[in-house]
């Protein structure tokens, strides 16, 4: 077995870690900021999307060569959850 | 020139006169320290012996094959397909670690293998048996032999008919020019395992990584790593104490309670009128760049075939990625110079006659340089030419010929001439701290390093090369267009009236001391493992910690270019001219501190450098900082020029949200798919197995790396289709349907100034933008 499903699970959820900071910092702006800070959060918010695109692509790709080993079938799954949660936060 | 020096009507200095010497001792200081450096570069390099003898006397090279050598590497664009002492391209090997691996495996076998062969390997390696007095190098008979059988692998490998490798079929075939190339690389592994006289380390400080001739990590490296860090940290926390103490007072400020409108068509004299066609170029210029940057991607991921075509008959790999390096470099030059053009009647409310024709003039020049220089690289690299004055110089970044070289070198000279034209009635107005005097500097600052470049030269040795080599690289782009950034935005601010031009001033004096302080020692970042001496590590590693400061900075709000203050709001429904250009520096404060500040320092420790130089970690970092920063800051600049150069019903926001859009999310897919996780496959595998693993041309076809290589494929398209390519659009349409222009006279200001007390209540608390109503 390589460990490619492994690392590409590590590193989906990296990438949605890093989009749920992106979010966070965003939430702690100042209620009176002015413009353009203001765009700041919508600026990460893109970026945090489309890193949980990539994360997704990356766990998709990585299924459709591995998804018959159970092993690698076990990590992918547990890093698509945090991916889908991640996603749901950002989105809510 | 200081307040009593000025004509009687001058205007003093609007700072306090400390914040001026501060600024010279800190430039002053820095140069001073890097010219003892440049000496010590040139009395400690690596010696070239004039011959290089078996025990028996033979002679195995000349110290001239070393010379040539490095001439033929150059020339045939080899720095631009794999790297040497860790600089260059990273599709070939690092022709250092290559030779010295495949010697040492040579070496090892003639001395009976792994068992009992490694001790006497790395001692024949270790040993400096250069002399002096007779200029003569003595290698071991393994190590002759060796030579031999190297040189018959990169005779095969040069000679290769076909296109597998990516260089153009046959690249390399005299046999002549094989064996001076072998001598050169044969030369900087002997820089890289003998040790220096009296110390237990190489020339190159045990770089690159391999015990096969017992390199590995110094203590100088780790001492300095560790320092380093300890600088940043305490460079941090007496950051916060100083935004504590001043914070107040520290940074971007709006103009108080002022509502202002902004005009949306102004008078444009000739010469801003002209610009419209410097951003044509810089669009197209743009858009090659991009494409052929897509193809020297392509043979990362698909060494042979480019979806079925022989690509590399017409453009190798290095070809590609030359023109790459070369076009980014000019795009963005392009647009640098047409937002000083734009700017300059801005600051002197107006301009001599016949401007317009003369900025034509530096355009027409401009494209000459561009459309030669890459001609010229064509040419050598296909082996049509030797000449390195029309044809292909071949050092990383300073691909064009000389001839170009020179030409640019002038070009630029002449367009700071024209701001100098232009400018003049309000210099002499000024005291010589003031804005437009520091716009003036920090313009002429960029043809002044850009010239530097004149130093790097064929016959010079590798390491002196290196030295002035970033001087250009370095200085321009985490110095002085770090600092000529500053001005300008600044002054775009001042012209919007958001800002006071105190303030700007302020904003500007802090950036040029903060990034002087590290920036201009920190140049030795790049020198770390080229030849120089212990120092240029030490200091390179302890000042460049210090650059990151200022860009950990950009996360206060108050900091980052973006405090406009409540000014624009509420005031009219009309929507905010410039909302794509300002978004533009948002993402340059993004971009500087995650590209720059953040993927930089990853890999500034000279212990982690050790490990990574010349991976996709360096990649990484180059592209988030370049394109993220100086790229974004060009596009910005573009949209905000090209706003009023094209008619106002003909301009489209759509066109400019979808352009900044898709360069960011592009660029962050690019970073994030692709090049940060390679970086780390790569380091992993470099301390793991070897920095010859990690760099080794068949890893790149290992499962796991293929798929990243193949990842960004998506990100490139919308890169280019939708980022590049609608730029594009826009600077076309400018040019097609220029702007009317009104009748007035050239404004002070970009804005008028609504009732100012009637804003004070409704200033603070909105914080939508401007007109999203
Ligand atoms: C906007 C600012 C910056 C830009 C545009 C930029 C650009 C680049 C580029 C293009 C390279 C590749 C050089 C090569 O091919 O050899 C590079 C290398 C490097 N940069 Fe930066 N950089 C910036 C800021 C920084 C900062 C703030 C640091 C850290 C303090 C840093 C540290 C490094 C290091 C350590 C290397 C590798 C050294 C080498 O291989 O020569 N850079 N940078
Ligand atoms: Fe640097």
């Amino acid at each position: 077995m390589s460990n490619l499903p492994l690392l590409a699970s590590a590193y989906a959820v990296f990438l949605a870690l890093v989009a749920a900071l992106f979010t966070v910092v965003s939430r702690w702006q100042r209620p009176t900021a002015a413009w353009p800070h203001t765009e700041l959060p919508r600026f990460r918010a893109v970026l945090a999307r489309t890193l949980l695109v990539l994360a997704g692509l990356v766990l998709f790709v990585t299924a459709l060569r591995h998804g018959t080993e159970p092993t690698s079938l076990a990590s992918l799954g547990a890093a698509a959850l945090v991916v889908a949660a991640v996603a749901w936060r950002v989105a809510g | 020139m200081n307040d009593e020096a000025s004509p009687a009507s001058a205007r003093g200095l609007l700072v306090a006169r400390g914040w001026v010497q501060v600024t010279l001792l800190v430039l002053l200081a820095g140069f001073f320290v890097l010219g003892l450096l440049a000496y010590r570069t040139y009395a400690a390099s690596p010696p070239i012996p004039d011959a290089v003898v078996d025990p028996s006397g033979r002679v195995v090279f000349t110290g001239a094959d070393v010379r040539e050598g490095q001439a033929v590497f150059l020339r045939n664009g080899l720095m631009s397909y794999g790297s040497v002492l860790g600089h260059g391209a990273y599709l070939g090997p690092d022709f250092t670690a290559d030779y010295l691996r495949r010697a040492a495996d040579h070496v090892l076998d003639h001395h009976g293998g792994a068992l009992e062969g490694a001790e006497r390997t790395a001692r024949d390696f270790q040993e400096n048996r250069y002399d002096e007095r007779t200029g003569k190098l003595e290698t071991s008979e393994a190590q002759a032999r060796a030579f031999e059988h190297v040189r018959a692998h990169y005779g095969t490998f040069f000679g290769e008919p076909t296109t597998r490798w990516g260089l153009r079929p046959g690249a390399i075939t005299d046999p002549a020019e094989i064996h001076q190339l072998t001598a050169f690389f044969a030369w900087t592994a002997w820089a890289a395992s003998a040790r220096r006289p009296g110390e237990s380390y190489s020339y190159t400080n045990n770089w690159p990584p391999e015990p096969r001739v017992g390199n590995q990590p110094t203590a100088p490296m780790v001492l300095w790593s560790m320092l380093s860090l300890a600088a940043l940290l305490g460079g941090i926390g007496l950051l916060f104490a100083a935004y504590g103490r001043w914070g107040e007072r520290l940074g971007w400020r709006a103009r108080d309670h002022a509502r202002l409108t902004f005009r949306d068509e102004v008078e444009l004299t000739p010469s801003q009128r002209a610009t419209t066609w410097f951003f044509v170029t810089m669009a197209a210029l743009f858009v090659v760049q991009t494409l052929v940057g897509g193809a020297s991607q392509h043979y990362r991921a698909e060494l042979t075939g480019f979806f079925g075509l022989d690509l590399a008959r017409v453009l190798p790999f290095n070809l590609a990625r030359t023109w790459h390096l070369q076009l980014a470099i000019l795009w963005v030059a392009t647009s640098y110079l047409a937002a000083g053009i734009f700017i300059a009647p801005l600051i002197a409310r107006g301009e001599p006659r016949g401007q317009g024709p003369f900025v034509f003039a530096l355009l027409g020049a401009l494209v000459v340089v561009v459309t030669g220089s890459l001609a010229g690289e064509l040419a050598g690299i296909h082996g049509w030419t030797t000449s390195t004055w029309l044809g292909n110089q071949g050092f990383e970044y300073l691909e064009l010929g000389r001839v170009w070289q020179v030409l640019l070198v002038l070009g630029l000279t002449f367009w700071v001439g024209l701001l100098y034209r232009t400018l003049r009635p309000r210099l002499g107005r000024e005291h010589a701290g003031n804005m437009p005097w520091l716009f003036f500097f920090s313009a002429l600052a960029i043809p002044a390093f850009y010239a530097v470049g004149l130093l790097v030269h064929h016959e010079a040795s590798f390491t002196a090369n290196d030295f002035w080599r970033f001087w250009v690289v370095h200085l321009w782009v985490e110095d002085f267009l770090e600092i000529f950034t500053t001005v300008v935005v600044a002054y775009m601010f001042v012209l919007l009236g958001v800002v006071a031009e105190r303030v700007a001033m302020l904003v500007v004096y802090l950036h040029v001391i903060l990034y002087s302080v590290g920036g201009v020692i920190g140049t030795m970042h790049h020198l770390y493992f080229s030849g120089a001496p212990v120092e240029h590590m030490a200091l390179g590693a302890f000042f460049s910690a210090a650059e990151v400061l200022p860009l950990t900075f950009l996360t206060v709000e108050a900091w980052s270019f973006l405090r406009l203050g409540a000014t624009q709001e509420g005031s009219t429904s009309q929507p905010f001219l410039h909302r794509w250009a300002v978004m533009c520096l948002v993402a340059v404060g993004f971009w500087n501190f995650l590209g720059a500040g953040i993927f930089g320092f990853l890999i500034n420790l000279p212990i982690v450098s050790y490990y990574e130089i010349g991976t996709a970690l360096t990649s990484n970092h180059g592209h988030a900082s370049m394109m993220g920063v100086y790229g974004m800051l060009a596009v910005g600049l573009a949209l905000f020029a090209l706003r009023y150069l094209t008619q106002r019903e003909r301009w489209s926001d759509r066109l400019a949200a979808l352009t900044f859009w898709s360069l960011n999310v592009g660029l962050a897919w690019m970073v994030f798919a692709t090049l940060f996780p390679l970086g780390l496959l790569q380091l992993h595998q470099s301390v793991e197995h070897g920095y010859f693993e990690a760099r080794a041309l068949t890893a790149a076809t290992s499962e796991t790396r293929a798929l990243v290589e193949w990842l960004r494929l998506p990100g490139d398209a919308v890169f280019i289709a939708g980022g590049a390519i609608p730029l594009l659009l826009l600077a076309v349409r400018a040019a097609r349907f220029p702007s009317r222009g009104t009748t007035t006279e050239l404004p002070d200001v970009l804005f008028t100034e609504l009732d100012p007390a009637a804003s004070e209540h409704e200033a603070s608390a909105e914080s939508e933008p401007p007109g999203t109503t």
